[in-house]
């Protein structure tokens, strides 16, 4: 069966996902989610997977890296793009294994150091691109920064 | 008259969030009929609802969209996702940062963010602060904004694209 070209957009619910969703808004190939909870009842994914969450229970990851593979061989991404968090991490793995192309965008909540899914990705070089929202916090960790996700401004508050 | 709503948000994470459901709970108009009450609840369980209310542990995003373009004011965690749709909407905003030291969270990354919020309609309450006692003549006269505004950063978007697809 013929896929369409497709990106897959993986992050946990709430801040990560708002924030993939503002990084991912030009894409104009199929998006499909992988997140840990699914809220959404609207939205510009074609298919939804969800997956445990978890911060530390290896087992979980270990579970979740079986999860991820079923996920990459079913929709078979041209490209993988992820806000965090910890769920990421086996499809970081994977996407390394399988020469998949592997863009990092560490969370805009981390203010004065990379979050944990960000410096693990780091420090295993596990990734094709990796943004920092912070300007001191790339700088410091030879990461690209072009901005945040979305703007922290006024925007017009009266 | 519509009454004012007040929207209360603790996220979706599996923390529960005691302190600011004590906070709420403990102001006079959680109790006043004058007020209509909305909590989202996540993993904190709430013994007390209140007087005119509905509580929630989880709802969808676009229920939770169409509560905060309503409200009067939102009184929220301090989560990034939380402060993406208060800003699209204008929102005045109480802030509460979830804290690891209250075991809220696994680590104090509410409190960076917090610390990057200059907006006027947006308050932080830090552990160290009392919460403000809510005054229901400002929360009335609330001028509430229902017109989102695009915050997104296309330029990053756009550098998103080009990694992704390029």
């Amino acid at each position: 069966m013929k896929r369409n070209p497709s990106i897959l957009v993986i992050a946990s619910s709430g801040g990560h996902l708002t924030q993939a969703m503002c990084a991912v808004s030009t894409v104009e190939l199929e998006l499909i989610l992988v997140t840990n909870k699914n809220m959404l009842e609207d939205s510009p994914f074609a298919r939804i997977h969800t997956i445990k969450d978890t911060q530390t229970n290896i087992g979980i990851h270990f579970l979740n890296t079986f999860s991820a593979a079923r996920i990459l061989l079913a929709e078979r991404p041209r490209a993988i793009f992820s806000t965090g968090g910890p769920i990421c991490l086996p499809f970081a793995l994977l996407a390394k294994l399988t020469s998949t192309r592997f863009v990092y965008l560490d969370t805009m909540s981390r203010v004065v150091e990379l979050s944990n899914s960000g410096k693990f990705i780091k420090r295993f070089g596990l990734f094709d691109s990796f943004l920092c929202q912070w300007q001191e916090i790339a700088e410091k960790n030879g990461a690209e920064y072009h901005g945040q996700a979305f703007d922290l401004g006024d925007n017009g508050y009266k | 008259m519509a009454k004012p709503l007040i929207l209360v948000t603790m996220g979706t994470n599996d923390y529960p969030f005691h302190r600011l459901y004590n906070y709420i709970k403990s102001d006079l108009l959680y109790r006043d009929d004058r007020c209509e009450w909305f909590v989202q609840t996540g993993s904190c369980v709430v013994d007390v609802a209140p007087l005119n209310g509905r509580v929630e542990q989880l709802i969808p995003r676009l229920e939770m969209e169409g509560l905060v373009k309503r409200s009067a004011l939102v009184i929220s965690h301090c989560g990034i996702g939380s402060l993406n749709l208060m800003l699209k909407y204008r929102k005045r905003v109480i802030f509460v940062p979830r804290v690891e030291a209250h075991q809220e969270f696994s680590d104090d990354h509410q409190l960076q963010i917090a610390g990057e919020i200059k907006n006027k309609k947006m308050q932080i309450v830090y552990p160290h602060d009392d919460f403000p006692q809510l005054d229901f003549e400002q929360i009335a006269a609330e001028d509430i904004q229902t017109d989102p505004v695009d915050i997104t950063n296309y330029e990053l978007a756009r550098i998103v694209n080009q990694k992704l697809t390029g």
